[in-house]
Order: structure tokens, then C-alpha cells, then sequence
């Protein structure tokens, strides 16, 4: 009993540096959880950057899976993570969407041609607006939508380990 | 040219620099130049209704000189005034800078103040949108702004701001089931404090009659 009352100011101690370890080194506070996890995608309609197509429009993305992402030419990590997306696109065949967010369509549609362009459609949000209506507050940003509800979001690039290990299993989960 | 005056000499009258001058106390303004004497610490001449009493301010301000930590005399202490005073008058008007939201009346003014300093800025997570200047702040002020003229609630903007962003953006949790133990836990903590104290009394009180 008596070891036990001298040992508690330790185990006391022990846990809350235990805690502040992991909220110093692992926790990552930047990375915001959505709010808008299991609702529908929030509607929307913007123009798509090649004049030629249709536009962009939430009642698309009503499918079994698809991933939205929304990034923009002047995003530098954007440029990091565009591999993988074209990998997503040649190596998953996994629908996406693009949304350019505070951009402009001409720098878009050069960048798309330099780098390869793995999305369906891609629509400008100019103003910003609908990307507050999705809770974006940087880029890059990708959306998992499942059947018209947001299922996840990854904030930052992806790479090959998230998505293997985040990503990729959610989508064989659901789809099945 | 004042400042040549020797701060030890008792009376100075006899020096040029220090006639009697203007600086002098409008409640001493008949002063005789026998009464004059240097201020050590201005350099000019200051005068008192009879010669004892200036040696005592003398000595008084000799006496300070002696001791630098107790010299915050009337003049140091004003310039700090003067500093903390512009310190603020700056701090206004960087606040002046969000008249680019024009209202039409100051209750909705005063509204939009309140709520933009409420809303937290998710980019920089610790400050205000109104105090942030981040593009996503922009907009989300631009957004406040035009729900206060559409005269929407208080708790119309927070509601419309936390479905998309979570409550993570009120700078200020609310009160739910997720934030009851945030916001019971310093009264829990106090309570915990009260006890253990009493206890610890209460063992001395115990003790000490056995000693």
C-alpha cells in the first residue's frame, strides 16, 4: 500500500508525458477532420475549363465510387502528388473529378497538358465559393464519395502509402 | 545651454543659464532668485516659496539619483504612459483597417466585429478570421459580411460556418456532449483540490495536538 502511494506521483507523471509525446510528435493538429463525413455532397454546378465540355455539376458524382479532388496550378505539392493521381487513373480506374480552386482555366488546362490529365471533368471554382460549401481550406484536397455521400477526405498529397493503405481499402469495402 | 548647471550647486541663480524661467510652477511664479535652483534632472531651474524647501527637493532628487531602481520619477513615468498610449492608438487602427465592410448601421457593425472574432481561421487555426489575413479568412469574412446584411442570426453564420468546417472553427466550443467534460472539468478540478486540501488539514489538525 505504502509503495503504491509513493510510486502514484510517477505513474501520474508517466502518463502525462506520455500524452504530450504524442500530442508534441504524432498528433498532427493540421489535419482538420470534415465535418461533412456521411452527408451528401454539397450541390454544386461550376463551369468546366475546357469551354467545350459540359459543366461540372454534384448530381455526376452520384456513383458507386468516385474521388473528387480539388487542387490548383499554383499548389507546388499539388505538382508531387499528380503522379500518383495519374497512377489512380491508368493503374485503378478509379473515377475523378478535379475541381481548381482560386485558379484560372487557361493556366489549368497548359498544366494538364504538361503533366497528363486524370480526371473526367475538371471544374473552376474562381470565387472559391463552392470549396467553402465542401469545408476546403487549402489544397490539395481529395474527396471519397460513395454514392452521393462524402465517405473521406484527404487532406495534403497522397501518396502510394496512403493510398494504399487509407484509400484503396475503403473503396474495396464499399464497392463490394 | 541649461544643462550646464551643476546639479549640487544649492542655488544657480547666479549662473545665466538659469534665469528664472519659464518652466517655473505657476503656484511659485513669484520666486526670488535666491529660491532658484538647478533641476539635476531637467537642467533647468525650478523654484520653491522658500529656500529650505528647495534644498529638501534637492536633496530629494539627489537622493533618487542615488538610488537608480526607485528613479521612476514623474518624467519616466510619463514617457511609458506616452508609449502604452501610442501603443494603442496604433492597435486601433489596425482594427480601422475592416472599414472596407461598410454597414448601414453600427449594430450590424458591431455584430460583424464580434462574430468575426469569434470564427476561427482554419489555415492558421489560432487566431480569428478577423485578425487573419489568409485567403480562405478573406473569403469567410466576405462571407460574414454578406449574411450580416442579409440579416441573417448570430446563429445562423456560426451554424452555416460549423456544418462545413465542424466546431472545431468557433473559437469558442459550444456546450454539447463532447465538450461537457472541457467544460465541467476546472470545477471538477477544483472540487478535487478542495478535498485533498481539507484532507491534508484536516490529518495536521490531527497531528498536532499529538505533538
Amino acid at each position: 500500500m505504502k509503495l503504491v502511494r509513493i510510486l502514484m506521483p510517477f505513474i501520474f507523471l508517466f502518463i502525462l508525458s506520455s500524452i504530450l509525446t504524442y500530442e508534441l510528435f504524432y498528433s498532427r493538429p493540421h489535419e482538420l477532420p470534415s465535418a461533412l463525413i456521411g452527408k451528401p455532397l454539397p450541390e454544386f454546378s461550376l463551369q468546366n475549363i475546357y469551354p467545350s465540355q459540359p459543366a461540372l455539376q454534384s448530381s455526376m458524382m452520384n456513383g458507386d465510387v468516385v474521388l473528387l479532388n480539388v487542387w490548383a496550378t499554383w499548389c507546388h505539392v499539388c505538382r508531387a502528388e499528380h503522379e500518383m493521381l495519374m497512377k489512380i487513373k491508368n493503374d485503378y480506374h478509379v473515377p475523378m473529378f478535379g475541381l481548381i480552386y482560386k485558379d484560372n482555366a487557361a493556366d489549368a488546362i497548359e498544366w494538364l497538358k504538361e503533366n497528363g490529365n486524370p480526371y473526367i471533368f475538371v471544374g473552376d471554382d474562381h470565387a472559391g465559393d463552392t470549396a467553402i460549401d465542401l469545408g476546403v481550406y487549402g489544397t490539395p484536397e481529395l474527396f471519397v464519395i460513395k454514392q452521393g455521400k462524402i465517405i473521406y477526405r484527404h487532406i495534403g498529397t497522397l501518396d502510394q502509402d496512403t493510398w494504399e493503405k487509407k484509400i484503396y481499402p475503403l473503396l474495396g469495402n464499399l464497392s463490394s | 545651454m541649461s544643462k550646464s548647471c551643476h546639479p549640487i550647486a544649492e542655488s544657480c541663480s547666479a549662473r545665466k543659464s538659469c534665469s528664472v524661467a519659464k518652466s517655473c510652477h505657476p503656484a511659485t511664479e513669484s520666486c526670488h532668485s535666491a529660491t532658484e535652483s538647478c533641476h539635476p534632472e531637467r537642467g533647468s531651474c525650478f523654484c520653491a516659496k522658500d529656500p529650505s524647501m528647495t534644498s529638501r527637493i534637492l536633496h530629494k532628487i539627489l537622493r533618487a539619483k542615488a538610488r537608480p531602481a526607485l528613479r521612476m520619477t514623474a518624467l519616466p513615468c510619463r514617457t511609458a504612459l506616452q508609449i502604452i498610449f501610442l501603443f494603442f492608438l496604433f492597435l486601433s487602427t489596425a482594427h480601422a483597417t475592416q472599414d472596407n465592410y461598410p454597414f448601414s448601421s453600427s449594430s450590424d457593425a458591431t455584430r460583424f466585429q464580434t462574430l468575426t472574432n469569434e470564427i476561427r481561421c482554419v489555415v492558421c487555426q489560432n487566431q480569428s478570421i478577423a485578425d487573419s489575413n489568409a485567403p480562405l479568412a478573406n473569403d469567410l469574412r466576405e462571407k460574414v459580411y454578406r449574411m450580416v446584411i442579409a440579416q441573417k442570426s448570430d446563429e445562423d453564420i456560426k451554424k452555416y460556418l460549423s456544418q462545413r468546417y465542424g466546431d472545431y472553427i468557433l473559437l469558442q466550443p459550444r456546450f454539447n456532449q463532447l465538450t461537457l467534460v472541457l467544460w465541467c472539468f476546472p470545477f471538477i478540478a477544483l472540487l478535487f483540490v478542495i478535498v485533498i486540501l481539507k484532507k491534508f488539514i484536516y490529518q495536521e489538525q490531527i497531528s498536532l495536538p499529538g505533538e
